[in-house]
């Protein structure tokens, strides 16, 4: 297939020199300003040959792009101008999993066609190994091994069904967009996107506690969307009124995959526990849905510099899936349930209304409204009994579902003052209201105040600060909510909780001479959430970067900057069931985070290291260290935890290029790229995840693999 | 939530109604792209008095100045609405006659450059009244006093498109915004890096109808489903916090965590989870030497594998 492709392009290629050397073609060749220093040359293409090493885990150096060895056109640019019309495509990484074309023809103030397939890959794990067979959305073990492991033998008599696979998706997205230009003052827009997902990705499929099961779930999905919109502009303002549709559809809505515990069914009281209930689950992946919005905007100018802006959106969600039995165990005697499908629905309500004045040149004043609801109209799904993890039946402590919604009002008030040209000095004030459903705070208010000092237009650079307060305060506090579903009612749910913010950011930049500049930036960030005696208490952030740029003539050209990040996070937890344990103080625990991260980045441009050549090399540098920390009282009662090994990771990423003129028409090119990844992770690295059929976890080893990796191309740039 | 819909769009109707009432108080602008915008286009300029003397005026001394923008819009005559179809350089600039007279005035010709931030974008806005532009008044950027001119240069741009002052995207926002800038360079990224998408695939810098500029939707979450699509549901059940807002648990920029979380599971979980079911436990060495699967591989989510949202008749704790 790559190959096809490959070819197909280059005979794209071949046509268009051909098409634009010749005479014909040269004669209808527009009488305009040439378009750039290239005078006359209307196309671009680099072809040539990659060769790729990686040592480790090929997924992690490949994960959003395809670099596999083998003949490239990475690039192939081709244009062409009229007096009135201009075309334009783009290839890149032609045949590769990543590739994409695009193409648009545009008549110039009256039409403009664009069309792009674009593909993005996810390249989840090399390493990855599963014992289960895929048929569609099933997922099968050999019933031999499932009847043994009945019998009393480990799982890893799963271990000659093991078979290492790739685990990886891939999105295709076409997507194609039409504006014409009735008049200058009218433009009518249809777009229409398809986006295709398909492929696997790893997926939790538990039977129970002890009995965790790690799967490649398939993907076949496909998103398709339109855009339709007419906007006008005229003399005292503008409209827009659009229509966007949204419909997603899943083809493997359903995903069964066998138990490695059993080979038939049972059921008993704490099989939701060991897993050994069913002979194979089942659960609803992604159901179907769609989503519909009309918006009408508009904007108007009045006196005294002053705009008006109004939003106004409607939409529907709709979801309407079958609904699955409670179970596909058929020790279980099943369960009516309370109606066929999901009947989901929302009502989304927005609005947005904006009025900016600048009464005077130094005066600048904002205020506006926001609105955003979010109203569930799910028919409550009555559930008294259900099933638990396809093992046994459970009593719902809720009743059944609880169709959330909320609805945010924001309301933000700005002045600007500019007392001398280049500097504006601004205060604001913001509040957002939010009301909710079915969580344990009904109302929460944030209140912002903010002030900011920015300059601009000074020859020797600029200084921009910002300080904002923020204090969210919750009120109708239903300590019983929690109780209910067996929550400690002093817990506060962190994105809710009554909670102070401060924050300041600067970032200064300075130019002392044409060639440098010099920058810097400060940010600190602190959170407290003094009333939360349980969740997240404190969320603080500490952050400085500084760089500087280098560029003494057309010749050389150096950025170096670093980065440095803190942030810390501490929170509150107790152990213990239910009974006296949960009121004891001598159970509680703390987990305090302390990440810090560097970032190192460095850019040389040397555009003329001679007559004829140009080098570019980057180097990037990320190091993190998180340590999660454990902290008991010291009368504890709890075994004193053995701390956790910090989670480090480091990347390096070397990128170089040198291009050399050969021609007018003809270059050479050198691209080298190196990669290395060094992690040290508690929960993913290889030496924690080091077989797949651990007792109580049958993963895939979708490790995160330490890799070196380095690619190299070497290719011809041939322009026309 | 009715009542709230409802006051707020009769409030909105009462704005429109007061706007459109002092909009009729207001000297017509003519249409951007009409033969009137094109007479008028310069006549609003701070320099009084001073004529058109036409683009090859200008370019007797500003002799290169052309080359850039005859490759962008506003160098295509055949656009109606372009500054080549009007007055040429003076459309953006103003009329040229007083500078020609003494070019060393600097009230004679509009210098972007020389011109107060909003002031600026105010010449830029005569021109581009249409959607996104129509929400860059009292947009962020609006507010921190950046102009078009901060991030865009009509005659020397080092972008391949939208005529930005930096070569890349990442690049322009990231002289500003660092910290979100160097997270896309952590281990789990969106593919910004890799080219696949870019700042703007989210935000929309000029102004929009969302929170933090960005560009789909109306929320923080209707941005994200944009994509995720398979995540909009509504769904039987649902995760409150999740319904809420997707960055309560992941970074969009980048994150050292997989999957983009802000911390990892099941410490992440635990910051709302403490007795639910069965009780929030210290997962420490111990736990990970024993391959537990509340802490390896996926961790909670090895078993709550629907964080965000179940349609399963049982899947009310997110495990169908």
């Amino acid at each position: 297939m790559r190959a096809a492709v490959f070819l197909f392009v280059i005979c794209f290629a071949g046509a268009a020199v051909a098409e634009a050397q010749s005479p014909a073609v040269r004669a209808r060749a527009p009488v305009q300003p040439e378009p750039d220093t290239d005078g006359g040359i209307a196309g671009e293409v680099d072809i040539g040959v990659r060769a790729t090493s990686i040592d480790g885990n090929d997924a992690g150096f490949q994960r959003w792009r395809d670099l596999r060895p083998g003949p490239t056109i990475d690039r192939l640019r081709y244009t062409r101008d009229g007096d009135t019309w201009v075309f334009r495509s783009a290839f890149d990484h032609v045949g590769y999993r990543d590739q994409r074309y695009a193409a648009s023809v545009e008549r110039i103030g009256r039409l403009k066609a664009s069309f792009e397939w674009n593909q993005v890959p996810l390249f989840y794990s090399s390493v990855t190994r599963t014992p289960y067979q895929r048929q569609a959305g099933t997922l099968r073990l050999e019933d031999g091994l499932q009847a043994a492991v009945q019998s009393g033998a480990a799982v890893a008599v799963y271990a000659p069904a093991l078979r290492a696979f790739d685990l990886r998706s891939r999105r295709d997205v076409a997507d194609a967009r039409l504006v014409y230009s009735v008049s200058p003052e009218l433009d009518l827009l249809v777009g229409v996107r398809s986006t295709r997902r398909h492929g696997e990705q790893p997926w939790g499929a538990s039977f129970g506690l002890n009995n965790a099961v790690e799967v490649a779930a398939p993907i076949e999905q496909r998103t398709s969307e339109v855009t339709t919109a007419a906007e006008w502009s005229g003399r005292r303002g503008s409209a827009r009124i659009a229509y966007d549709g949204s419909w997603f559809g899943n083809d493997v809505a359903t995903l069964v995959w066998d138990n490695p515990l059993r080979l038939t069914d049972q059921t008993h009281a704490t099989a939701n526990v060991a897993g050994d209930g069913p002979s194979q689950g089942r659960m609803a992946l992604w159901p179907d849905s769609s989503a519909h919005t009309v918006s009408i905007s508009g904007s108007m100018a009045m006196p005294a510099r002053t705009r008006a802006f109004g939003h106004v959106a409607v939409g529907r969600w709709l979801q309407d899936d079958a609904l699955l039995p409670h179970t596909i165990n058929s020790a279980i005697a099943p369960i009516p349930l309370p109606r066929s499908s999901a009947e989901a629905e929302a009502h989304v309500t927005s609005m947005t209304y904006r009025l900016t004045s600048r009464p005077a040149p130094a005066v600048w004043l904002s205020g506006q409204y926001r609105l955003y609801d979010f109203d569930n109209r799910t028919p409550h799904f009555a559930v008294t009994q259900y099933v638990r993890l396809d093992g046994n039946v459970g009593t719902s402590l809720t009743g059944g579902s609880e169709a959330f919604g909320y609805t945010r009002h924001f309301v933000d008030v700005d002045a600007s003052l500019a007392p001398v040209r280049h500097a504006a000095f601004r205060i604001g004030y913001g509040q957002e209201l939010d009301d909710r459903t079915f969580r344990f705070l009904e109302t929460t208010t944030d209140r912002v105040f903010r002030a900011s000092l920015d300059t601009a237009g000074l020859s020797w650079g600029s200084v921009r600060l910002q300080y904002d307060r923020s204090v969210r305060t919750g009120r109708g506090l239903d300590e019983q909510v929690l109780s209910d579903v067996g929550e400690q009612v002093s817990l506060r749910q962190f994105d809710i909780s009554d909670r102070t913010r401060d924050r300041v950011t600067t970032y200064v930049h300075v130019a002392p001479v044409a060639s440098l500049g010099l920058s810097g930036s400060v940010s600190v960030g602190r959170e407290n959430r003094p009333d939360a005696a349980f969740g997240l208490q404190n969320n603080d952030l500490h952050a400085l970067t500084i760089g500087a740029d280098y560029a003494p003539d057309e010749r050389v050209g150096i950025g170096l900057s670093y980065g440095y990040e803190h942030y810390a996070t501490r929170q509150q937890s107790r152990q213990a069931n239910p009974g006296p344990q949960f009121n004891d103080p001598t159970r509680d625990w703390w987990t305090n985070l302390d990440e810090d991260v560097h970032t190192v980045t460095l850019n040389v441009d040397l555009p003329r290291l001679t007559d004829r050549a140009q080098l570019h090399v980057a180097y990037d540098l990320v190091a993190s260290r998180a340590a999660y920390v454990y902290e008991v009282r010291p009368t504890s009662t709890l075994a004193p935890p053995r701390q956790l090994s910090p989670v480090r990771n480091e990347t390096h990423r070397v990128n170089a290029d040198l291009r050399y003129v050969v021609s007018r028409r003809v270059g050479l090119g050198v691209g080298y790229w190196f990669e290395q990844w060094k992690v040290d992770d508690f929960a993913q690295s290889p030496g924690t995840l080091s077989t797949a059929l651990a007792p109580g976890y049958i993963s895939l080893l979708n490790q995160w693999h330490p890799y070196d990796a380095h690619a190299a191309v070497l290719r011809v740039t041939y322009r026309w | 939530m009715t009542s709230d819909r409802f006051f707020a769009l009769a409030g909105g109707l009462a704005f429109a109604l007061v706007t459109g009432v002092a909009t009729t108080r207001v000297e017509t602008a003519p249409a951007a792209g009409s033969p009137a915008m094109r007479r008028a286009i310069g006549q609003a300029a701070p320099q009084g008095g001073a004529e058109f003397v036409g683009s090859g005026t200008c370019l007797a001394c500003h002799e290169n100045l052309d080359r850039g923008l005859a490759s962008t819009p506003h160098g295509r005559a055949a656009h109606p609405r372009s500054p080549a179809a009007a007055q040429g350089c003076e459309s953006c600039h103003g009329p040229g006659s007083r500078h020609v007279e003494d070019p060393a005035d600097d009230a004679g010709i509009r210098r972007f450059q020389r011109m107060t931030p909003r002031a600026s974008s105010e010449a830029c806005l005569s021109c581009h009244v249409k959607t996104p532009h129509t929400m860059w008044a009292g947009s962020a950027h609006d507010a921190r006093s950046l102009s078009c001119t901060s991030c865009h240069s009509a005659h020397a741009p080092r972008s391949a498109e939208a005529l930005l002052v930096a070569a890349t995207e990442l690049e322009l926002c990231g002289s500003c915004h660092r910290v979100q800038a160097n997270k896309m360079r952590r281990v789990s990224h969106m593919p910004v890096l890799e080219g696949k998408m870019a700042c703007s695939s989210c935000h929309d810098p000029h102004g929009a109808v969302n929170v933090r500029l960005l560009r789909a939707g109306h929320w923080i979450n209707e941005s994200c489903v944009s994509c995720h699509t398979e995540k909009r549901g509504p769904f039987l059940f649902e995760h409150a916090a999740g319904r809420e807002s997707c960055v309560s648990c992941h970074d969009p920029h980048g994150s050292s965590n997989d999957r983009m979380l802000v911390a990892k599971v099941p410490m992440l979980c635990q910051r709302c989870h403490i007795g639910t079911r069965h009780p929030s436990t210290i997962y420490d060495d111990v736990a990970v030497q024993n391959r537990s699967n509340r802490i390896v591989g996926r961790g909670c989510v090895n078993c709550h594998q629907q964080i965000h949202g179940s349609n399963h008749p049982s899947g009310q704790s997110l495990t169908r």
